[in-house]
């Protein structure tokens, strides 16, 4: 069930926002300001957050650039009484989803938080289109998705077994064997990345028999 | 399709009519937003009351947008002034497409004006008239 974290220091919106959430079955937690925020975001994944910007403490501008500097791309839509339009565009531009101004509807609530679900990044589609890009050496194309992967699943092997097999192409074999060893360490029952580093191995061992065979050859002719 | 349980409700009037119903809206779960013109008649409200104010002239335009009228469920023209109360309901009903509109009338005389435009209307004075008349025949019945 998607979750959605909730900040804004008044009780009554909070529980506005959390009521329009739930009756569409949605799971919301609350916090009142942006550290606490910040907090709840580093301890729980959530599908979205629903922000004030006028708060004591940390206000939801200062959110929006902490969440930034700490590379998060959970989706962000601003619920505040500000309507200047240089306050919305400054949101949007610090990379919010969308600008709901109070008083508001519950159908704006319910409309935004759909709209954040379908930003939620698929690991198994990307990953598989990410495949496709590197097959078809469009590297350009993978790095972008895989700057996102790499963001949206810090813990996942998939984005460094991706970052393996671009590099293995792109022939550069020891930076493929260390992200295939960073995604073997995050798990190692991972199989793609674990068969992917044996025969990389294997074939670097292939190569140093048979280089010293030659030089021992070489050795035994001189 | 599923009936609404959450409805965007405005109520333009913060008097006691309009702050006692706003309350019981929102107790109910709706969504209420209640728009008067002085800052002072949100005091009405009670203390559970959980939704929106708005201090704005419900005969400008712009105090309705603001209460986003082009997104609401139900608009109630509760002010004590019937003349406004239409001047709302007609721009609910005609210009806003409001599903439904509900006015306080304090002039008899004005429901037809109100009929017109498909608005449902509460007539204080009648509702008196009733309540009296029921009232009397109980005591007359005694």
């Amino acid at each position: 069930m998607p979750v959605f974290l909730i900040v804004d220091d008044e009780t009554q919106i909070r529980n506005m926002i959390k009521k329009a959430l739930k009756e569409i079955e949605y799971e919301s937690d609350t916090v009142a300001n942006g550290e606490e925020a910040l907090k709840a975001l580093f301890e729980k994944k959530y599908d979205g957050v629903f922000t004030d910007l006028r708060m004591p403490g940390m206000d939801g501008f200062h959110l929006l650039d902490a969440m930034n500097e700490e590379s998060m791309n959970t989706p962000r839509v601003v619920v505040s009484a500000y309507t200047d339009a240089e306050k919305i565009i400054k949101c949007f531009q610090k990379g919010i989803l969308d600008f709901i101004t109070k008083p508001f509807t519950p159908d704006e609530i319910k409309n935004a938080a759909k709209e954040m679900i379908k930003q939620r990044i698929d690991i198994k589609e990307t990953a598989q289109y990410v495949k496709g890009l590197i097959q078809q050496n469009a590297y350009g194309g993978a790095e972008k998705y895989l700057a996102s992967l790499f963001s949206a699943y810090p813990s996942s092997p998939i984005p460094h077994y991706l970052m393996g097999l671009k590099y293995l192409k792109e022939g550069s074999e020891l930076k493929a064997i260390k992200h295939l060893k960073a995604s073997h360490s995050l798990d190692e029952g991972y199989e793609p990345a674990k068969k992917l580093l044996e025969e990389i191995l294997t074939e670097q061992g292939n190569k140093n028999n048979t280089s010293n065979k030659k030089d021992q050859e070489n050795g035994e002719e001189n | 399709m599923a009936k609404k349980t959450n409805l965007y409700i405005i109520v333009v009037g913060c008097g006691r009519l309009g702050s006692k119903i706003a309350g019981n809206l929102s107790n109910k779960g709706h969504s209420v937003v209640v728009v008067d013109k002085h800052e002072d008649s949100f005091e009405h409200l009670s203390q559970e009351f959980t939704g929106f104010s708005i201090v704005g002239n419900a005969t400008e335009i712009e105090s309705l947008k603001k209460a986003k009228i082009d997104k609401a469920d139900m608009v109630l023209a509760f002010t004590n002034n019937d003349n406004i109360n239409y001047m709302v309901s007609q721009v609910a009903k005609e210009v806003y497409n409001t599903p439904h509109v509900v006015a306080r009338i304090y002039n008899p005389d004005n429901v037809p004006l109100f009929k017109q435009i498909n608005v449902k209307v509460i007539i204080p004075m009648l509702l008196a008239e009733s309540d009296f008349q029921r009232t009397f025949e109980e005591i007359i019945g005694e």
